[in-house]
């Protein structure tokens, strides 16, 4: 009777074991996915091939810039967030082209393509030993500008290879603590090298 | 020697739970083709439908031989342009709506995807981002000869939501089904950008 | 199924039949020749084993090895080298300050290096496929050509095109490519071309980049 219990009980704790096992093991995405690298806004965020810094982050509810000599302002429903960063290379040229917003809620939101011909599009072609500010443009919900973070990598959806990850944490704001928005945003300033 | 009946009995008793199994999937399919399909639900312009990853608003209709938000008919062909108001549904940046419309019983109307336009700038294929709403002109090409109706009806396609797919366990949207039918009255050449072109869905 | 058998022998005849499991099972002693064979294939198992990941881990091994640039062979002066069943001549490497603006970001160098490539006329073993012409400093650091300098267009081509021409025409082909560098390592750079079918080999020149004045 002693040894059907201790069976019984043995049994038990196995399927408990492999039930614990089965719900938490990574699927094959996960495994194979993106190697995150966490980091805050202002410290640079070391990754296999990039180092990034988030600069700044500001937001405008149009942006404009010139094309082929005239100018064309982009309108959005939500709100535009232009984040600038700086990055370098580290052992060998990179062209860092993916970024994505990502707000407090999980929602993801991949650079806009908006932007045709405007000046300092990604992906920006990085050489070791020469920094320089890229600029990345994002088309958001108005609520997911708080907590958000940035996420950086050189391709879209790395398989095994590492994404910074941003906390965008410090957000431009007025004296009376909200969020500053300007009117409109000229991307035509300063872009590409050091300004 | 058991009596060959106590044998059949014992089979059959072995055998039960297959039985049950075939007839009861017998029974299933023939229900399944024999009973009628449930009714498609109808949606008329200005009618939020829910499509799987996208809210689909349609706005109007019209059949145009002009350039159309940047796009341009062929020689010999007109261009049917249905306005519709396009919201984000899923967690991530999307452009996997050219497959929502389906019209039918359109005479001339040219097979393949049709050329989806964004009405606020002039782009085709826009990426459209979570939670922001955007209007869009799906433009299908047609011959010119032929005569449009003066109803459009077209298939509303909505993909189902699975959390983990069967080959690499991602989350995704497939199994593209039919969720209702689009009845708009195709009116005359719209000018777009016009007064009645809203910035704004 | 088994026909009757007298009861008497059931017993010795059921042993003597049975495997050396069941034999095992019955409390016998395995014999001194069991014994051996089962040390020999514990010992067999530790050359299986490493055999059977080797085996499986062949292709990937393979593939890591010849995805990267670790061994350089070094061309000897300015003379022509053979390269994956190609000759390759460096021609011309020379610098010059890039002035700051737009796309091309502060104290950089622009790097121009020039090679000519001719076919030898043997077949090489394997076509050479992809080719990326880079610098590289004593560090290990690489960089491979920018699209930031508008380059004065000549009878120079970019690699790859120069040696699929090589390879259909014959005669010799001029590649050129341009390279932006900081200053301070500009002058220790050295130019290296790197062809898929070659590597971990590469080739790499001794000649470093001299300054000019910029046009």
């Amino acid at each position: 009777m002693k040894r059907r219990l201790a069976t019984l009980v043995l049994l038990a704790a196995a399927a408990a074991v492999l039930l614990a096992m089965q719900r938490h093991s990574p699927r094959y995405d996960e495994l194979t996915g993106p190697i995150p690298v966490s980091g805050r806004m202002g410290e640079p965020v070391r990754t296999r091939l990039f180092d990034a810094r988030v600069e700044r982050v500001a937001f405008a509810r149009q942006v404009v810039y010139r094309r082929f000599g005239s100018p064309v302002m982009r309108s959005t429903s939500g709100l535009w967030a232009i984040v600038t960063v700086e990055l370098a290379a580290r052992a060998k040229s990179v062209a860092v082209g993916q970024a994505a917003w990502e707000g407090p809620t999980g929602l993801l939101y991949q650079q806009t393509d908006r932007l045709d011909f405007s000046p300092g599009q990604p992906p920006h072609a990085l050489d070791p030993g020469l920094p320089r500010q890229g600029r990345f443009v994002f088309e958001i919900r108005p609520d997911q500008a708080g907590g958000a973070t940035l996420r950086l990598s050189e391709r879209f959806s790395p398989r095994l290879d590492s994404e910074a990850r941003i906390a965008l944490d410090t957000l431009p704001r007025n004296p009376d603590g909200s969020l500053a928005i300007a009117d409109t945003l000229d991307l035509s300033a300063a872009s590409g090298g050091r300004p | 020697m058991r009596p060959a009946f106590g044998k059949v009995k014992t089979r059959l008793l072995a055998g039960i739970g297959s039985i049950l199994a075939a007839c009861s999937a017998a029974v299933y399919g023939l229900y399944v083709k024999v009973s009628p399909p449930p009714p498609l639900a109808r949606y008329e312009a200005g009618s939020p439908i829910e499509a799987g990853q996208w809210q689909v608003v349609p706005r109007r209709a019209w059949v145009s031989r002009d350039k159309v938000y940047g796009v341009s008919p062929g020689p010999g062909q007109q261009m049917l342009v249905v306005e519709v108001d396009l919201g984000n549904r899923t967690r991530a940046s999307s452009s996997d709506y050219a497959d929502v419309l389906r019209p039918h019983a359109v005479p001339g109307l040219a097979p393949g995807a049709p050329t989806v336009a964004q009405t606020r700038d002039p782009r085709l294929s826009p990426l459209l981002h979570p939670g922001l709403a955007e209007r869009v002109a799906y433009i299908w090409v047609m011959a010119d000869s032929a005569a449009p109706p003066a109803t459009l009806t077209a298939d509303v396609v909505a993909k189902t939501y699975k959390p983990r797919d069967n080959l690499y366990g991602v989350p995704g949207w497939y199994n593209p089904a039919v969720v209702g039918r689009l009845a708009l009255p195709l009116g005359a050449s719209f000018a777009p950008g016009g007064a009645d072109a809203a910035r704004a869905p | 199924m088994s026909i009757a058998r007298p009861p008497e022998d059931a017993h010795a005849e059921a042993r003597q039949g049975a495997s050396p499991p069941e034999r095992a099972l019955r409390d016998d002693p395995p014999s001194a020749g069991e014994r051996l064979w089962r040390r020999r294939s514990l010992a067999l198992l530790a050359v299986l084993l490493p055999l059977t990941i080797a085996v499986t881990a062949y292709d990937s091994v393979r593939q890591w090895w010849t995805g990267r640039d670790l061994f350089a062979r070094e061309a000897a002066g300015d003379a022509p080298a053979g390269f994956g069943g190609l000759r390759w001549q460096l021609t011309g490497l020379r610098m010059a300050p890039a002035p700051a603006g737009g796309r091309i970001p502060a104290d950089a160098m622009a790097v121009v290096a020039q090679f000519s490539v001719q076919a030898t006329g043997a077949q090489p073993a394997r076509a050479p496929l992809e080719c990326v012409v880079s610098l590289e400093d004593g560090e290990g650091r690489r960089w491979t050509p920018t699209l930031a300098l508008p380059l004065p267009r000549a009878s120079e081509r970019e690699c790859n095109a120069a040696i699929r021409a090589a390879a259909k025409e014959g005669g010799t082909q001029r590649v050129q490519h341009a390279f932006l560098v900081p200053r301070e390592v500009a002058a220790t750079l050295r130019p290296a071309i790197s062809l898929a079918s070659q590597r971990p080999y590469y080739l790499r020149f001794a000649r470093r980049p001299e300054l000019v004045q910029a046009q």
